[in-house]
């Protein structure tokens, strides 16, 4: 039995002659179009809590998944997690047989694959501080060591820290093939160093976290760029100590400020998610009879929202799930809706081009349109001088000295991304912050994270500058049919948003 | 199903060995499953976005004490059970001095409790045609959706094996067969069970989104206006709730690492933290319930417990290891939609309705997951609340419910029966704005 090198080397899928030539015959034979999907994902894991060691594992996984249309467009999907030729083929058949036993119940059809043209490419991100190379006893040593200094704090912190520091090192792989001889293959290697605090005091809790990601294990070997990840961690430290007393805020409309994480956040729940195109027929407030609403202007002309694969970044996606290339999408350019994140499927039927949107999380799932890296984009920003100070007092007193805003006014900093979510039908979406600043008479308090709740389109409307350099490498997983993928995106280091009655901040 | 005879060979064999791969105790579990599922989008069955789908896949999770002390833990699959021996020596360089090292379960009897139905099996292995079936009920009994319809149709069976070095070695066959539909994006119903869905099962959730859809569908601002109102949670709403807020609270190993909105001492001290009459239970030992089981993955027994009673707090969701970290027995893990509410009040939920002023209708949110849970604050926006007004529903509009969960259990709280699901809706009094 074949047994590859998976220890002495990332690429899992190399070799493998058969592969191409197996969906080729397929597809000859039957007159069936055929892609396969391997994915290989290998995922190992270090976890300290409170100064103990609480995980150190390591885990693997293969599996195959294949697609099936016939000439009149009806498909089929079959997966399994053995990844051998005799099983690739059995899987075939298998899948074939289901096609076929549907007796002509299948009401959706879609022939656009067939039309495709053939597409080859390999593309490898090497990783020099791998899994492999650095070995857990490091990883174990210098997460400790990283741990006790995020654990170590002054008396002016009051409360009991709950402490949790994670590294999580992925190496994934796909191969796509198709019949007609096409054939792509990449891998996405992705760390995360993440810390989560939780203070209680007073028979209460509040609980932070800050994490951010690099291509290997340099996330936590690197100092220079882990002493810039813990200036921000240590500022989602004390928020949490000082939440514990912090009251909420008013729920009702604001001026608003937000971080690059929350621009994400923005961008990827108000806009992304409306601008997917399996949703613009029916489910899309960017839709309009069944077609993308191209050419509609949203908002000002110094406003883009741009997604595209960065190499390197958490959401990596340099091909489709179908094998073909991503494209970078100006979803809005200069403040005109331009473009759909278009997956060959929907593309024609919306009046977009294909984009090669399609991603999965897992290898039998079905293909849909996803983001990638999807960030904000305004354009002439105004200056800040370093990116590493961000104080909410600073950032209070750039505003009043820029007249941006007045001592009467109330305004609101929102602070760290909890993750959000969106109906793009109704064009309602929600985000959540860590913490909120409010800025009023001279002052600066702190208060309770508040839902920031808006409908897509108003919400456009009303960005009005931004401030600093992009900063668009904040990551996450976003939910979509059952399928959660690697999402990354950001914007400039302050956006304004002004008040607007369709926008809302929750609170009391 | 796949044989894991070499699995339990290889593992008796490192426990022979006399070099650093001596195994001093493991515990190994697999489920093998075998699925077929069909879509149905935008009215259409089985298009490119919900095709007919087949899946076999095999994985589960090993843990193995080695003889200096140290544990490894892992994923398995396919691939691990195909190179055995090779995979489980590389797990010794993640080896590591575990604090808590878990008590493997014992060898039990298995409980007569109903999880396998030859007929879904039957669905999953030959006869793909009753999916398609159910499929084409939803297109004539949905006539109520006005622009578009989403759903799915699926079956599945699976043998899941625990065995370990404490003799336990036993295997289960279960199946289940689901069902789910949205429509207009604006409401969905759906139903789990162990057993085939009857068309009864199908029809009745069915019928019950005919005749609520036409309330979504006219906006009104015909409102209470904003302040403290009776908020009605659908089940799935009350489900996600109780998970987020008092779940996620109840978690072991959330609570021995302080991570938890209540401590060990509050759980030994059977602290008091909501209504006198509330109640939250967990029971996977009724037969044909999506959530019943014989024995779970870690090689335990069903059985039904108790987590809050009469407002206090009983035990938390105890995993093998904060078994460990609590010096307390494990306790089934529940999924948030198989819970059981109990209440001072309960009532028909239509009937509620009836008899409210003044209220709003919650069938979803957006925005739990962001929500702190540790806290028991939420501020959600509800997009298609339905406002009720001398016990009708007038129609929907946009609003945002923003309190404490904690506090909202904290008093009497009414639970609600319906056609819509077995589990329970909540009634509870909060603080609600409309755009």
């Amino acid at each position: 039995m074949e047994e590859r090198q998976t220890i002495m080397t990332n690429i899992h899928f190399d070799g493998m002659d058969w592969l191409g030539p197996c969906a080729q015959e397929f597809q000859d034979k039957n007159d069936i179009y055929t892609i396969i999907r391997l994915q290989y994902k290998r995922n190992g894991r270090v976890i300290y809590k409170n100064s103990r060691l609480d995980t150190v594992s390591e885990s693997e996984m293969e599996g195959v998944g294949v697609q099936l249309f016939t000439r009149d467009g009806e498909s089929v999907i079959g997966s399994s997690n053995e990844v051998t030729e005799d099983e690739v083929r059995a899987l075939l058949d298998r899948s074939l047989k289901v096609l076929r036993s549907s007796g002509g119940q299948i009401e959706g059809k879609n022939k656009e694959i067939w039309s495709v043209p053939k597409f080859n490419e390999r593309r490898i991100v090497e990783t020099p501080f791998s899994l492999d190379e650095v070995g857990f006893d490091t990883i174990k040593e210098k997460l400790l060591e990283h741990h006790k200094v995020m654990a170590t704090v002054d008396e002016s912190y009051e409360g009991d820290l709950s402490l949790t520091s994670f590294v999580a090192c992925i190496e994934e792989e796909w191969r796509i093939v198709r019949g007609d001889g096409s054939s792509v293959h990449w891998n996405v290697p992705r760390c995360m160093l993440f810390d989560s605090f939780t203070v209680r005091r007073g028979g209460g809790a509040s609980a932070t976290r800050a994490n951010y990601h690099e291509r290997d294990l340099r996330v936590l070997l690197d100092p220079k760029h882990l002493e810039e990840y813990r200036a921000s961690a240590y500022r989602f430290r004390r928020m949490a100590y000082d939440l514990r007393g912090a009251p909420r805020i008013k729920g009702g409309q604001y001026k608003i400020v937000i971080d690059p994480a929350l621009a994400k956040g923005l961008a990827h729940e108000a806009f992304g998610h409306a601008a997917e195109s399996d949703a613009i027929r029916f489910h899309s407030i960017l839709g309009e009879n069944e077609k993308f609403r191209a050419g509609l202007p949203v908002c000002d002309e110094k406003i883009s929202i741009v997604d595209s694969s960065v190499e390197g970044d958490w959401a990596y996606a340099p091909f489709s799930s179908n094998g073909l290339p991503r494209e970078s999408v100006s979803i809005i350019d200069k403040g005109v809706l331009k473009a759909s994140l278009a997956d060959v499927y929907s593309a024609r039927e919306i009046g977009c081009g294909i984009t090669g949107a399609s991603r999965l999380e897992s290898y039998g799932d079905v293909p849909i349109p996803r983001m990638s890296n999807i960030r904000l984009e305004i354009s002439d920003p105004l200056p800040w001088d370093n990116p590493n100070d961000r104080a909410p007092e600073k950032l209070h007193r750039y505003l009043k000295d820029r007249e941006l805003i007045n001592s009467d006014e109330e305004v609101l900093y929102l602070s760290g991304y909890r993750g959000g979510q969106v109906n793009p039908k109704l064009g309602d979406y929600v985000f959540n912050c860590q913490a909120i600043y409010k800025f009023h008479g001279g002052e600066t308090t702190l208060h309770q994270p508040g839902l920031f709740s808006g409908k897509v389109l108003e919400t456009l409307e009303s960005i009005k500058l931004g401030i600093g350099p992009n900063s668009i490498h904040h990551s996450g997983t976003c939910g979509k049919a059952g399928q959660g993928v690697p999402s990354s995106g950001g914007g400039p280091l302050f956006t304004m948003i002004d008040k607007h009655p369709a926008i809302h901040i929750g609170g009391k | 199903m796949q044989s894991l005879d070499h699995v339990r060979k290889t593992l008796k064999d490192f426990q022979a060995r006399d070099d650093d791969y001596r195994i001093d105790q493991w515990q190994i579990s697999v489920t093998d499953s075998e699925t077929l599922s069909v879509g149905l989008k935008d009215k259409e069955v089985g298009g490119v976005y919900g095709p007919p789908s087949t899946r076999r896949v095999i994985g589960g999770n090993i843990y193995v004490v080695w003889s200096d002390g140290k544990v490894s833990k892992s994923t398995v699959n396919s691939l691990f059970l195909r190179h055995f021996e090779s995979r489980l020596k590389r797990l010794r360089r993640s080896a590591y001095r575990e604090e808590f090292v878990i008590d493997m379960p014992e060898d039990q009897e298995l409980p007569d409790i109903q999880i396998y139905d030859s007929a879904v099996n039957d669905i999953v292995t030959e006869d793909s045609r009753r999916c398609f079936d159910v499929l084409g009920r939803y297109k004539e009994e949905l006539s109520a959706a006005k622009e578009s319809f989403d759903g799915s149709v699926g079956a599945r069976h699976s043998y899941l094996t625990v065995i370990n070095s404490k003799g336990l070695d036993k295997t289960t066959r279960s199946t289940v067969n689901s069902f789910s539909v949205g429509a207009d994006s604006l409401f969905g119903a759906g139903y789990r069970s162990r057993r085939r869905l009857s068309d009864d099962d199908v029809l009745s959730r069915l019928h019950f989104l005919n005749e609520w859809l036409p309330h979504f569908q006219n906006l009104t601002e015909n409102h209470p206006g904003s302040g403290e109102h009776q908020v009605v949670l659908l089940p799935g709403t009350a489900a996600s709730f109780l998970g987020h807020f008092v779940l996620g609270n109840l978690n072991g190993e959330a609570v021995a690492n302080k991570n938890s909105a209540w401590s060990t001492s509050d759980f030994d001290g059977a602290k008091k933290v909501f209504s006198d009459d509330f109640s939250l239970k967990f029971d996977p030992t009724v037969d044909w319930m999506a959530r019943s089981y014989k024995m779970d993955a870690r090689g335990l027994v069903a059985e039904n417990v108790s987590y809050i009673e009469a407002g206090q707090l009983t035990r938390p969701i105890v995993s093998l290891k904060a078994a460990q970290q609590l010096s307390c027995v494990p306790s089934p893990v529940p999924s948030s939609g198989g819970l059981t509410i109990e209440s001072g009040a309960s009532a028909d939920l239509e009937q509620f309705i009836g008899e409210l002023d003044d209220g709003i209708v919650v069938p979803g949110v957006l925005g739990m997951h962001t929500q702190d849970s540790a806290r028991g604050n939420y501020s959600l926006s509800v997009p298609s609340a339905l406002v009720v007004k001398s016990g009708k529903i007038v129609g929907r509009c946009k609003a945002t419910m923003a309190g404490n969960f904690f506090d909202d259990l904290g008093k009497s709280v009414t639970t609600l029966n319906s056609k819509l699901d077995d589990m329970n809706g909540l009634v509870i009094k909060t603080k609600v704005s409309f755009s």
